[in-house]
């Protein structure tokens, strides 16, 4: 075939442009470490990494919001735990003492009892870190229980049978719940009124505060062991829904675990599933470059010989 | 004299000095794009009769002659332009596909971050710092959404300035080219033989012309030359073009179409028949690629804003009464345009789960109101335009309203009627740098209620766009998946006209393009016989001189 003088040096010329580009490709590649530089390059892989990285974003997510959700729940069960010894300690206590026991022993049990008051008032009105009533339901900004304390009644007539208001609650009934995975949620608050009980009958706070006072009273006139018994039934019961509450949360933190480990054993084989997508054959890359190296060099060294071949250089 | 033996050299003398000129030519014009090689054709003299026979009288110059084939120019000519299609279709199509798909510019990380806060905002709903965060990543969202619209919306814009630009380049050429027709007819005319340069300048710019948009040559017997377009529109008739220029499209003010004046007549090219060339190239990756992203695109700015609202007016804001609050700008459609009529046609949205990429063309035939879609046909027809609008709301995912009368024989036309939706997506002023108004709570006068936010966390995982079938980040990956295939497509395609018009030009220079070693064998050649030529003259001459010799 007859070659005209332009196809001679521009067909040497496209290999070399060719291999240039290639070059620029490879080393882009290289250099950025991804084996997909623009998503044209493997569209079906670029696909696939772009629901790779929303996928694990989102699970991402998830992993954060279990872990949320276990903090918020250990710090439940933490205050939940705390009321469990407060109501155990005034349970003994009143299991200790008799009406017949003297004044001085019973103001000292009374005190004590009003300890326990304060304390598990206090507990029932715990904010967690960021300040927020953790037993308000909703109404996280709102202090749940508000109950004013009668006990210890050192009027002028101990002989007076003093009583103990209701308690009251300002919360709502509001569940707070956190998504640990798609469309699943967790309950991560409870409803303290379940236990405490405030203005109803077996009002928990009230009853404490009335152990308080009647301890004080004196003996065989006002204070009698029934009222001790009823005290002491009022704090069983009490301690029976504390159990129920425990008991959820402590499911709540075994799913949220269970969960965790689903989410975490997944998270890890789509960052593999990613990786492998995403990162580039170093070793395959760097032979391809050297490889294409040695052809460039080749067109070039050919183009060199090609553009000093002429016959004028002989006329 | 010619029949003189002095003479016979001086024919030979000459025909080698025409050969080396031509050859002279041919080296000038080694690098001179379309030119062909020429040659000069010799033939032999008549003879001179004598009684023994007819005696050479030498040699003449027949003509001069270009080595060329209709077929492979033609071969040539299509590849290339093919070739320029397919360029500045992939090199358009890589721009979009960087910018869809990369970490920075793309919607992908942005979206998920936008909705990883709002769980936050779930999780801890008194937080401000959360609640700020959602603000930030919202306004991330809506800054990346509005960039990719921007640049999607200025790479449509810098196509109309594109096309423009052909048509003036495109007219350049055929004012020359009419201007070559009028001297070829005249020096051929003249002359009788063809006139080699001029013709190869001519079939240059015809190449040039069908690199900006696809022609077809029509040679007359007569040695007419005439260009048409795709679509059988007359280009060029002998010294007569008919100028290419651009005008607005009727159904889509914001794109611009080609246009081409025939006698004070204006015709709008069909840019279904312009397949190749630059021109052809644009336009389809304008029609392919460009106008598809910015509908799904607007189709997920459109949807994630009336799904985020509609959960987010319900809820409470911290304050636990304000409610009601919109946490986006609600971006529009698009509204039809009046191709006949003079009705004006005003669109609503109903429900964007249904909103499909496509084209609409509303009419009436004097009994029905009729919309139908370009896609596949379909037609929604009845009696009353209100009964319509409900009709095409429940199919099409929105209503129209229409201001003015619609005659029998008007049409108005839905053109790319989410376009603008990225553009369009801001943060609505109800929460606007206020993260207490997000609306996190379902109830009122409850602070620590997030179940508002984490229903506005799970549009996330929804399938809610394309009729219930992709979530908000499956749809943006599905823009960048289709465009990836389609500039990965192109850059195949160019590859391969790449290779076909590498080969069609071998093809074409093995029988027209110079070879410099050639011609300089030629030149020695023709050198050669300049000298043979001038020894003869002078053996001629001894010969005169023996002649004269005896009469002395």
């Amino acid at each position: 075939m007859r070659v005209s003088s332009l196809i001679l040096s521009t067909n040497t010329l496209a290999g070399i442009q060719n291999e240039q580009a290639a070059i620029a490709k490879l080393s882009q590649k290289i250099a950025s470490g991804q084996a997909v530089t623009a998503p044209k390059d493997d569209p079906v892989r670029a696909s696939r990494i772009l629901e790779l990285t929303d996928r694990i974003a989102l699970r991402e997510q998830y992993l954060a919001n279990q872990d949320k959700a276990r903090l918020t729940l250990s710090y439940q069960q933490t205050v939940l735990g705390q009321m469990r010894k407060v109501l155990e300690h005034a349970r003994g206590i009143l299991m200790g003492v008799a009406p017949t026991h003297d004044e001085a022993l019973r103001q000292q049990f009374s005190d004590l009892i009003r300890a326990d008051y304060d304390q598990l008032k206090g507990l029932a009105n715990t904010r967690d870190p960021s300040g927020n009533y953790i037993f308000s339901g909703h109404k996280t900004s709102t202090p749940p229980y508000t109950h004013t304390q009668v006990a210890p009644d050192d009027d002028a007539n101990p002989n007076t049978a003093a009583t103990s208001g209701a308690a009251t609650y300002h919360g709502d009934g509001g569940v707070r719940e956190i998504e640990i995975d798609a469309g699943r949620t967790i309950q991560v608050n409870d409803h303290l009124d379940v236990v405490f009980k405030a203005g109803a009958a077996d009002d928990l706070l009230q009853a404490l505060d009335q152990a308080a006072i009647d301890l004080r009273e004196t003996p065989g006139g006002l204070l009698t062991q029934a009222d001790i018994d009823t005290g002491i039934a009022k704090i069983n019961a009490a301690l029976d829904r504390l159990g129920m509450i425990e008991r959820r949360i402590a499911a709540a933190q075994l799913e949220v675990a269970d969960t965790q480990a689903t989410t975490r054993a997944l998270l890890n084989e789509e960052r593999n599933a990613l990786g492998a997508l995403v990162e580039l054959d170093q070793a395959a890359a760097i032979i391809e470059l050297q490889r294409r190296q040695v052809t460039l060099e080749a067109a070039q060294r050919a183009y060199a010989r090609i553009a000093g071949l002429s016959l004028f250089n002989y006329l | 004299m010619a029949s003189g033996i002095l003479g016979i050299g001086i024919t030979g003398l000459n025909a080698a000095l025409a050969a080396v000129r031509t050859t002279q030519h041919n080296i000038a014009n080694a690098n001179t794009p379309g030119f062909h090689r020429q040659g000069v054709q010799l033939a032999a003299n008549p003879p001179a009769y004598s009684g023994a026979g007819f005696l050479g009288n030498g040699v003449a110059i027949a003509t001069v002659t270009r080595l060329y084939s209709q077929f492979l120019d033609n071969e040539l000519m299509r590849s290339q332009g093919q070739q320029a299609r397919y360029e500045v279709y992939s090199a358009h199509a890589g721009q979009l596909d960087r910018v869809l798909g990369d970490k920075d510019s793309g919607l992908a990380s942005a979206l998920s971050s936008f909705f990883a806060t709002v769980q936050e905002v779930a999780n801890d709903p008194t937080s401000m710092a959360a609640r700020e965060a959602m603000l930030a990543a919202g306004r991330n969202l809506v800054g990346r959404m509005n960039n990719l619209g921007a640049t999607l919306a200025a790479m449509s814009a810098n196509i109309n300035g594109e096309l423009a630009g052909i048509a003036d380049q495109a007219n350049g050429y055929l004012r020359r080219i009419a201007d070559l027709n009028d001297r070829i007819a005249l020096q051929q005319a003249m002359g009788g033989n063809p006139p080699n340069d001029l013709i190869d300048q001519r079939e240059q710019l015809t190449a040039e012309l069908n690199k900006l948009i696809d022609v077809t040559v029509l040679r007359g017997g007569d040695g007419s030359y005439n260009l048409y377009l795709g679509g059988g529109q007359p280009l060029l008739s002998g010294n007569q073009p008919n100028p290419l220029g651009v005008a607005t499209d009727p159904t889509d003010s914001s794109l611009k179409v080609l246009t081409l004046s025939v006698g004070g007549a204006t015709l709008t090219l069909d840019e279904m028949r312009i397949t190749g060339g630059r021109a052809g190239g644009l336009l389809a990756l304008r029609k392919e690629v460009l106008l598809p992203a910015m509908q799904e695109l607007g189709r997920i700015a459109i949807g994630l804003a009336r799904a985020f609202n509609g959960v987010h007016s319900t809820g409470f804001a911290l304050d636990g009464s304000t409610t009601g609050l919109n946490f986006f700008v609600q971006p529009a459609l698009r509204n039809f345009a009046a191709v006949a009529g003079t009705a004006s046609v005003t669109t609503n949205l109903t429900n964007p789960a249904l909103l499909r990429t496509d084209d609409y063309t509303l009419s009436y035939d004097g009994t029905n109101y009729t919309l139908t879609r370009s896609s596949d046909g379909f037609v929604y027809a009845e009696p009353t335009l209100a009964a319509l609008s409900t009709a095409v709301s429940l199919g099409e995912g929105f209503g129209f309203s229409v201001t003015g009368s619609i005659a029998a024989g008007d049409h108005y036309v839905l053109r790319n009627h989410m376009a603008d939706g990225a553009g369009s997506l801001a943060i609505h002023t109800d929460v606007l740098a206020q993260p207490g108004r997000i609306a996190a709570a379902s109830v009122a006068g409850a602070p620590g209620d997030g179940s508002n936010a984490l229903a506005l966390a799970q549009l996330q995982t929804q399938p809610y766009l394309a009729g219930g079938t992709a979530t908000f980040n499956a749809a943006y990956g599905m823009i960048v998946g289709r465009t990836a295939n389609l500039a990965s497509e192109a850059d195949i395609g160019r590859a391969a006209y790449d290779t076909l018009a590498r080969q069609a030009l071998e093809n074409q220079q093995a029988l027209s393009g110079v070879n410099l070693d050639e011609e300089a064998a030629n030149l020695i050649r023709f050198q050669q016989a300049y000298q043979a030529a001038a020894r003869a003259m002078q053996v001629a001459s001894t010969l005169l001189d023996e002649l004269l010799a005896i009469g002395r």
